[in-house]
C-alpha cells in the first residue's frame, strides 16, 4: 500500500455530521448578529456623516441655544399674541384692564417648542460664520369667563429663523 | 439576513461542519463540547467574512482551534487531568465519522489507527485529508513552519502505514484514483 493509496483509504471515512439543532443554532445567532449589526449601524450613522466643522458646530449651537431662546422671546414678548378673533385684544390688554373691558380672565400663557431644525452655517460673512436655525414653537394662552365657567384657549404656531454666531477655535 | 445569505450560510454550514466538528473534538472533552465551538467559530467567521470565501476558510479552522484551547483551560480540573497527555482523546462519546460507511471493519480500523496518532500529527492530518488544506493553510492554521507542517504528515503516513501493515488484506487496499 502507497502513501496515495492510504490517503484514499483515509478520505474514505466521512466526518461524523453536526446534530441537527446546530444548524438551527447558528441560524439563530447570525440572526441576532444581524440584529445587532443593524442597531450598531443606525445609530452611528448620523454621527459618522457629520463633518469635523458640523459636529463642532453642533456643540456651538447647543451652548448658543441658551442665548436663542432669551432672544426669541424677547421677540415675542412685547408684540402679545393676535391670532384670535376677539382675543387678541384681551391677550395684549392688561389683567385688570381686561377684567374691566369684561369679565374674562387670563389663566395661563405658555410657549412650547415643538422642534428645532438645523439649516447649516452660513459663511454669507466670512468673518462672521452664522448658524441658520428654524425655531418652530407653539403659543397657548388660555382665557375663563368666571361667570359661566367657560375656556378659552388660543394656540398660535410660530416658525422663527434664528442666526446664531458660531465661532470656530 | 436576506434569503440569499441565507442559502449561502447554509450551503457553506452543511459543507464545513462535519470537517470542522472532526477538528474541535481533537480538543474537546464531548461531541457537544465541539458542536458547540464549531457554532461560535462559525458565527465569528461568518461575520467577518459573509460570502464564505474560501480563502478564508483556514482561519475559520484556526478560530475553531483557538475556541477549543480556550473552553478546555476554561475546564480546570479537565486541564489538571490532561496536563500530563496535552491531547488525549476521550472515549464512549459519539463516533467520529460516519459510521454509515460499508465496511464498518476496515472504518474502526483506519479510525483507531487515526486517533491513535500522536496529537500534532493527527491535527495535521485532518486539516489535509478531511480539511482539505494545503500546507501552507495548516502552517497558518497552527502557526507553525510549512516545512514542520509537511514533515509531521510525512511522519503520520509512516506511522499509519506501520499500524495498518498488518491488516492490509483487511483493508483491502483499494486503489486509489488516478490524478492529473
Amino acid at each position: 500500500m502507497n502513501d496515495a493509496n492510504l490517503e484514499h483509504l483515509l478520505r474514505s471515512l466521512k466526518p461524523a455530521a453536526p446534530s441537527a439543532d446546530l444548524a438551527e443554532r447558528v441560524k439563530h445567532d447570525l440572526a441576532l448578529a444581524d440584529l445587532f449589526r443593524e442597531s450598531a449601524e443606525s445609530s452611528s450613522r448620523l454621527p459618522a456623516q457629520q463633518s469635523k466643522r458640523v459636529m463642532w458646530a453642533t456643540s456651538a449651537f447647543w451652548a448658543g441655544i441658551g442665548a436663542a431662546a432669551a432672544v426669541v422671546v424677547m421677540m415675542v414678548l412685547p408684540q402679545g399674541i393676535a391670532p384670535a378673533p376677539g382675543a387678541s385684544q384681551l391677550a395684549t390688554s392688561s389683567p385688570s384692564a381686561a377684567m374691566s373691558s369684561s369679565s374674562i380672565m387670563p389663566v395661563s400663557s405658555t410657549r412650547e417648542w415643538v422642534g428645532v431644525e438645523d439649516q447649516g452655517i452660513s459663511y454669507s460673512m466670512p468673518d462672521n460664520p452664522q448658524r441658520q436655525m428654524r425655531v418652530r414653537s407653539v403659543e397657548r394662552h388660555q382665557w375663563i369667563d368666571p361667570r359661566d365657567g367657560a375656556e378659552y384657549t388660543v394656540e398660535v404656531p410660530q416658525v422663527e429663523s434664528v442666526a446664531l454666531p458660531v465661532k470656530f477655535q | 439576513m436576506k434569503a440569499d445569505d441565507t442559502n449561502d450560510w447554509q450551503r457553506c454550514f452543511q459543507d464545513l461542519a462535519p470537517k470542522l466538528l472532526l477538528y474541535a473534538r481533537q480538543w474537546t472533552a464531548t461531541a457537544a463540547d465541539a458542536e458547540d465551538v464549531v457554532q461560535m467559530a462559525f458565527v465569528r467567521w461568518w461575520q467577518k467574512n459573509p460570502g464564505g470565501d474560501r480563502a478564508h476558510v483556514p482561519l475559520l479552522y484556526a478560530a475553531v482551534r483557538s475556541i477549543s484551547l480556550d473552553v478546555r483551560k476554561s475546564d480546570v480540573r479537565r486541564a489538571k487531568r490532561e496536563l500530563a497527555s496535552e491531547y488525549s482523546l476521550p472515549e464512549g462519546d459519539a463516533p467520529y465519522f460516519d459510521p454509515a460507511v460499508e465496511d464498518r471493519e476496515s472504518r474502526a480500523l483506519l479510525e483507531r489507527a487515526v486517533l491513535n496518532l500522536p496529537p500534532e500529527q493527527r491535527e495535521v492530518v485532518t486539516l489535509r485529508i478531511w480539511g482539505g488544506l494545503t500546507y501552507a493553510e495548516i502552517a497558518k492554521t497552527t502557526g507553525e513552519t510549512t516545512n514542520t507542517v509537511a514533515s509531521r504528515y510525512r511522519y503520520a503516513l509512516t506511522n499509519l502505514h506501520r499500524v495498518l501493515a498488518p491488516h492490509r488484506e483487511d483493508l483491502g487496499a483499494a486503489p486509489a484514483p488516478a490524478t492529473a
